[in-house]
């Protein structure tokens, strides 16, 4: 570990100056103890408690599905969804998902080979693909497969829906049989599937809503959901893994952005909290008492094994204004 | 030979040419720190320029060029000023207001001196219904080990002097009467802050409990650095050593266990400075002019409670709290967001200083030399005209048709 002073930096700096001359090694020898009264220091939280680091969770205890809706079938059950399973369910024998992509997802006929590879089937042409059934998904004409392992090990049955934005797989596996005893239950569910809100926008796992005067500024690889909300306003959110840096870290950063006064742990304690994504995160108010320095609403939001993060960001009088609106950004964005 | 060498140097010391050039070169000291301040804030340009006996520039940005500092300047004037301005001039009684302008001026880099030197400076934050007699430093740290017992709280005080410098492999073992192990210091840091280790690889600075403390750069405003450090307990009883992470900003203490099962714990934290009264915060108001942000009142009614018995007091912006060389501002609040009705705290600047009354006093030693000189010149000058009036000639028509017939 090394010492970083900045060049220049003289105090310390009387101290560096000191360096050579000072030994080592030090011994110090205190005194007999003063006495206080009072509180006692709490004892024995962890490391990591100390810092107000959380501890990294897995990710298995993601929540169902926020993105569709669905009717799930008797005797089946939902399992924690995943990046590449938004709806993943289980039932006597069988297993089915729902995949959403974006618009191609690699091929048509790519993805019917895949699978056609994945039950031992040989692949087919671009030909093939006309003969190909077709049924309704989401609302939308999807592709039909019905495809059985040629020792009738297994089974898979789904549908592919290749829209203009989006490709949507579901599929139900298992041994001929099962599949075949639980076909009836799966027709019913992929015939209940549906866009959960309709109208919500979504990306970087998350789904929200914003009013038409907001203006989309185009995501990134920092900002999700980046709209300006009135000339020199901003709003955006950010996903990170684990606790993204920590509450303290992050608020003295914000702190030195937008050149306030450093809060210290108990005035951090004592800000405000607001309900969001089904938990509870920091409401940072660093806005001005002038009008037009630059200021920012910000939240943050851990939910163990990531933390989001919520800011608006402008001339601080613009930046209040808005502040119900930044409320209730956040009192509706959802996980996707 | 001794008197002439001391005479040469008092004649030197007290010489206005040398108040001329200490005045030039505080003028140049006051210019290139105020320029400093711009990339190293005000802390360090203070300790620099102002507080120091001697810094260094460097020409072009290349040469260095060793200057006197403050603490240097401000010294050599004083003495120049007692010199040159009390020693040295003829105590008759109409010098009699420039000797005593001088000692109020002499007065007045006396109050400077003792301010730098003896001043401390620190925070203190209650929310409504709190009392504190303690208040926190800006800048200086400490680490302090607490132990519960039956009658309070047992404490020792590591001060910051001696582990500002333990970084590079140095290290500062700490022991203490009573206290059943020691300590040593590793790795500090004057600005920090801890990160998670990354799990499945090394950690980039040593990693204790999942976590490590990060250098950071120095902040230019220097109360928002947050200092860290480890520590290795040796228990002394053949367990391993225990390592831990200390950091300013730490919401709890490592805890230490001891061998003979008494438990501590141990904190890094601003230097606690103590108050010789108490402040109970009764009340805090704050107004804001209408339709604005703009805050229009700031206030506080505190109590102070000492040997003397509880006193009210409104503090506001501008109109501190003095009392036993303490001056105790008004400088914040907050929640700034909180809503009505909800807790609020008020924070307080609060300064030591035991000449803080020295610059008021200087003020009207300085007037009263000003209006005796003056007023003695003023005499002076009536007199002369009297006796010239009385020879029969004006002096000012005198020298009024002097300047005409030139």
């Amino acid at each position: 570990m090394r010492f970083l002073p900045p060049v220049g930096s003289t105090p310390l700096l009387l101290l560096v100056l000191l360096v050579a001359c000072a030994p080592e090694h030090r011994d110090v020898q205190l005194g007999a103890p003063g006495t206080r009264t009072g509180p006692t220091m709490p004892l024995g939280a962890s490391t990591k408690d100390r810092f107000g680091l959380r501890q990294r969770q897995p990710s298995a205890a993601r929540s169902p599905s926020a993105q569709f809706e669905y009717d799930l079938p008797d005797g089946w059950s939902e399992a924690p969804a995943s990046d590449m399973r938004q709806v993943n369910l289980t039932g006597p024998g069988i297993t089915s998902w729902v995949t959403q992509l974006g618009p191609g997802a690699g091929g048509v006929l790519d993805n019917v080979n895949r699978w056609r590879t994945q039950m031992g089937l040989a692949a087919v042409g671009d030909d093939d693909l006309e003969e190909l059934a077709h049924a309704t998904l989401l609302g939308q004409d999807a592709l039909s497969l019905d495809l059985i392992a040629p020792d009738r090990s297994k089974r898979l049955v789904g549908r592919m829906l290749f829209a203009a934005d989006r490709s949507v797989f579901v599929r139900i596996t298992g041994t001929a049989d099962d599949v075949e005893a639980q076909l009836p239950a799966f027709e019913g569910f992929v015939g209940s599937l549906a866009d959960a809100e309709a109208g919500a926008t979504r990306g970087g796992g998350l789904a929200w809503s914003v009013p038409d005067e907001w203006q989309p500024l185009g995501d990134d690889q920092f900002r999700t959901a980046h709209y300006q909300v009135a000339p020199g306003v901003r709003i955006w959110s950010s996903v990170l893994g684990g606790d993204g840096g920590g509450e303290i870290n992050n608020i003295r950063r914000w702190v030195g952005q937008y050149g306030q006064s450093m809060l210290r742990p108990e005035e951090i304690d004592a800000l405000e909290t607001i309900e969001m994504l089904g938990t509870s995160g920091k409401f940072v108010d660093l806005t001005h008492e002038d009008e037009v320095t630059r200021g920012m609403f910000g939240v943050m939001c851990p939910l163990g094994d990531k933390t989001v993060f919520v800011k608006m960001d402008g001339p601080s009088a613009a930046v209040r204004a808005h502040e119900a609106a930044f409320r209730q950004f956040c009192a509706e964005l959802r996980l996707d | 030979m001794v008197k002439a060498i001391f005479s040469k140097l008092g004649g030197v010391l007290g010489s206005l040419w040398l108040s001329v050039a200490l005045l030039a070169l505080l003028t140049l000291m006051t210019w290139l720190g105020t320029r400093a301040q711009e990339h190293m804030g005000l802390f360090m340009a203070q300790k620099k320029y102002f507080e120091s006996w001697l810094y260094v520039e460097r020409l072009a940005g290349i040469v260095p060029f060793p200057l006197p500092g403050g603490m240097t300047l401000m010294s050599v004037l004083f003495v120049n000023l007692l010199i040159g301005g009390l020693v040295k001039v003829r105590w008759k009684w109409q010098k009699a207001g420039i000797l005593i302008t001088h000692i109020g001026i002499v007065l007045l880099l006396g109050a400077g001196f003792v301010k730098g030197m003896m001043a401390t400076e620190g925070y203190l934050q209650l929310f409504e219904g709190e009392r504190s007699s303690v208040y926190r430093s800006h800048h200086d740290w400490e680490i302090v080990l607490e132990e519960a017992v039956d009658d309070g709280v047992r404490q020792w005080i590591v001060p910051d002097g001696e582990f500002l410098d333990r970084y590079d492999g140095r290290t500062a073992r700490v022991s203490a009467e009573g206290l059943p192990f020691k300590f040593t210091i590793h790795d500090f840091l004057l600005n920090s802050t801890p990160m998670t280790a990354p799990p499945f690889a090394a950690s980039p600075f040593p990693a204790v409990d999942g976590a490590y403390l990060k250098p950071l750069e120095l902040e230019l405003e220097h109360e928002r650095n947050v200092a860290g450090c480890r520590i290795t307990v040796d228990h002394g009883d053949g367990r391993a050593p225990t390592e831990g992470l200390l950091w300013g900003f730490e919401r709890a203490p490592m805890t230490v266990d001891a061998a003979d099962g008494r438990r501590f714990g141990i904190t890094l934290r601003k230097k606690e400075l103590p108050m010789p009264f108490t402040v109970k915060l009764d009340e805090f108001t704050h107004e804001y002019y209408p339709n604005t942000m703009i805050p229009k009142v700031y206030m506080s009614d505190v109590t102070v409670i000492d040997e003397d018995g509880p006193a009210k007091h409104k503090i506001r912006m501008n109109e501190p709290l003095r009392q036993d060389d303490m001056i105790v501002f008004q400088s914040s609040w907050g929640p700034t967001n909180a809503r009505p009705g909800e807790r609020l705290y008020s924070g307080f600047s609060v300064v030591e200083n035991p000449a803080d009354q020295w610059p008021w006093y200087s003020m009207w030693v300085i007037a009263a030399g000003m209006l005796l000189h003056f007023g003695l010149m003023l005499l002076r000058f009536i007199d002369r005209e009297s006796v010239a009036r009385s020879r029969g000639a004006d002096p000012l028509v005198a020298a009024a048709r002097k300047g005409v017939e030139a």
